[in-house]
């Protein structure tokens, strides 16, 4: 099931950058909303139909993937002139090493330490207190549930949290379809 | 990382569009704004502690709306992306209406926006036709659902918006934290009131965004639920939105004002705009580090509700004060001319950043625990030992302990315990075909402890029939029954 996941994250992947690569000058920005929709359209097309496993959204992967690569090689002749960013020499720019580069780095070193020190904490605390890991209560009460229900079913038809919107979970916990 | 990577995004349209390559100030400016984000307690509490993952992907996919809005209407786009963004902007909104049903109020906000912006009439009205039919494509599956199936088009219970409660007076408020950022956003929208005629379009879209959330917030149901409690996460924009333009605003001045720049990268339209921002950039700025190392204090003092409620009026009447303040020294300083440096603007952002890390330190707390996840009950290890494979129905407790190994079990969810009838009860056990019952003792969560409540009363009628329902389990919070077959053959 791992190398299913990986396969299908990967040609998503692969398919967003082909397209965005084809079609989008903004790749930064491109590519994340790309990735993030198919992330989102395919469990949400698959519990819709009904067949919401793993098998039929590799399909849908491998089959955007395909298309992907299709219109890569009819318009491979496109590609040949690239665009490439343009840089403008300008005459303002930072010294290399300043004072203000000094303090603003120090402090979010500092930042940044202490969000490890309280993950390690607060992961060395939950292992060693909670036989389940504890969770926010929204999560535990019909967020996760939601997921595992429609897991189990392999539809988004048979939930008993049918009255509300629930895309954030196709893209988001993606992975735990598999 | 999507937050980040479009309030990064935001933040250079706002400020730095302008010139096309990179500086030292932009990156410590982008470096300053991951700080803020990460640091700001609400963001960290989306993240960790109280508000839903769908709020976090709310705010992304909003600010990467707001940033695909301002590349389409300040003319950042050329003719030949100026669809790509149309585009991209159809298929945030579209995620936006998928995730939460307030989500459709934001969509229509941006289009809106996206009608009014600089565009000609007719490429506006062709690109809202595109972004309207990406967000049916996108987001229509998650209201016809409901409707099938429940009869129903989300949202609904528009009782319960804050704009239907308004006569419950003091009823309505938010917890401290939400409060000041409330105040904040508040402020940011009055700053925009007072420079309204400021002709740079980009910040007023920011502005105009933080406003609407501000409302959509006001409109949103279960907003006041119960008329207790007010959740700011229901306009989720308002966080990182707050972050960008008080760090915009302020940035605006080093690029604007340094000497280093070239006079024709200025574009607000007059010098008189510019000292308005400076001054509003300086208390903004200013308000924001006072938030920041107010919060956790605030927060901490939730426990003691009267000490609250008098520093939540402190702070509301100290913002209203800094916000007049700032209408009159805006109107007063006609000749007043402030500078800035980078220098100061560092130990400045390095100040902020050492006071929220230094507050934070002080009043970080463990993030509060579940009843039934430790010593309370120990209901779900038992069922996580002993059942495997089998259809639960659940009442009070919550589902996610019960699936058991490898998630073989069924739960079907029923909700609360309290009150609850047997012959609610008894028709679902037989159509979903359930091996075991497990009713537990529902209860009311407090900052750091729970109140539970006694057990349904028709446990007493349960318990009357152990030839159909068998005690196998049970402490003071729960009780597991196996259903036997008899049950499913008696009418």
């Amino acid at each position: 099931m791992y190398i299913l996941l990986l396969i299908t994250f990967t040609a998503i992947f692969i398919s967003a950058y082909i397209i965005t690569k084809l079609h989008f000058n903004n790749r930064l920005s491109a590519l994340p909303i790309l990735i993030s929709t198919m992330l989102y359209l395919f469990p949400t097309i698959a519990g819709a139909l009904g067949i919401l496993r793993p098998y039929p959204l590799i399909t849908f992967a491998l089959v955007t993937l395909l298309i992907s690569v299709i219109t890569l090689i009819f318009y491979k002749k496109g590609l040949d002139k690239p665009n490439k960013l343009k840089y403008i020499s300008i005459e303002y720019r930072a010294r290399p090493v300043s004072i203000e580069v000094i303090l603003v780095i120090f402090s979010t070193i500092l930042s940044l330490l202490w969000i490890s020190f309280f993950v390690v904490q607060s992961v060395k605390h939950k292992i060693a207190h909670y036989y389940i890991p504890p969770l926010p209560w929204d999560v535990v009460e019909y967020h996760f549930p939601h997921l595992v229900d429609a897991i189990q079913s392999g539809s988004l038809w048979t939930t008993i949290w049918a009255h509300y919107p629930w895309g954030v979970k196709c893209f988001i916990h993606g992975g735990l379809f598999f | 990382m999507i937050l980040l990577l479009f309030s990064c995004a935001v933040l250079h349209i706002l400020c730095f569009h302008d010139r096309e390559a990179l500086s030292g100030a932009d990156i410590i400016a982008y470096l300053l704004l991951t700080v803020m984000l990460l640091l700001f307690p609400p963001l960290w509490d989306m993240h960790f502690n109280q508000i839903g993952k769908n709020d976090i992907a709310m705010s992304a996919f909003i600010i990467a709306a707001l940033y695909f809005l301002l590349q389409c209407i300040t003319g950042i786009s050329r003719n030949e992306t100026l669809g790509q963004n149309i585009l991209l902007l159809g298929m945030t909104l579209g995620i936006i209406s998928g995730i939460k049903p307030h989500g459709l109020l934001y969509s229509a906000f941006f289009l809106g926006m996206l009608l009014t912006g600089n565009l000609s009439k007719k490429a506006s009205w062709h690109s809202a036709m595109v972004v309207s039919l990406c967000i049916l494509f996108l987001a229509v599956f998650w209201y016809i659902r409901p409707l099938i199936m429940l009869k129903t088009i989300p949202p609904s219970g528009i009782d319960q918006t804050v704009i239907y409660n308004l006569n419950k007076g003091l009823h309505l408020f938010l917890h401290g934290r939400e409060n000041i950022l409330f105040s904040l956003a508040m402020v940011f929208c009055l700053i925009m009131g007072v420079i309204w005629h400021n002709q740079d379009f980009k910040m007023r879209a920011a502005n105009y965004t933080l406003a609407a959330s501000i409302v959509i917030f006001c409109l949103t149901p279960f907003s006041a639920l119960n008329g207790t409690q007010m959740q700011l996460r229901l306009a989720p924009a308002t966080l990182p939105l707050v972050i960008i333009i008080a760090v915009a605003t302020f940035l605006r001045l080093i690029v604007k004002a340094g000497a280093e720049n070239k006079p024709s990268l200025v574009n607000e339209p007059t010098p008189w705009s510019y000292r308005r921002v400076t001054f509003g950039a300086y208390v903004s700025l200013g308000l924001c580090s006072v938030a920041m190392v107010a919060i956790p204090w605030l927060a901490g003092l939730e426990a003691k509700q009267r000490w609250v409620w008098n520093l939540r009026g402190f702070i509301l009447i100290g913002f209203l004060a800094a916000s007049v303040y700032l209408y009159n020294a805006v109107k007063a300083a006609k000749d007043y001319h402030l500078g800035a440096s980078r220098s100061r603007f560092a130990v400045f952002a390095g100040f902020i950043v050492l006071l929220t890390l230094g507050s934070q330190i002080r009043s970080y707390e463990p993030i509060g625990d579940l009843p039934g996840y430790n010593e309370n009950t120990s209901v779900y290890r038992w069922v996580y030992q002993n059942i495997r494979g089998k259809n639960l129905y659940l009442l009070g407790l919550r589902p996610y302990g019960l699936y058991g190994q490898e998630f073989s079990n069924r739960v079907i969810y029923g909700g609360d315990s309290h009150n609850t009838k047997l012959e609610d009860w008894l028709s679902l056990l037989k159509h979903h075909k359930v091996d075991y019952l497990v009713i537990g003792r529902d209860y009311a969560q407090h900052e750091g402890w729970y109140d539970f409540k006694p057990f349904p009363s028709d446990l007493a009628k349960i318990m009357a029939m152990p030839n159909i329902f068998k005690l196998v389990w049970s402490d003071h919070g729960a009780m597991i029954f196996s259903i036997q077959p008899g049950f499913f053959n008696c009418s």
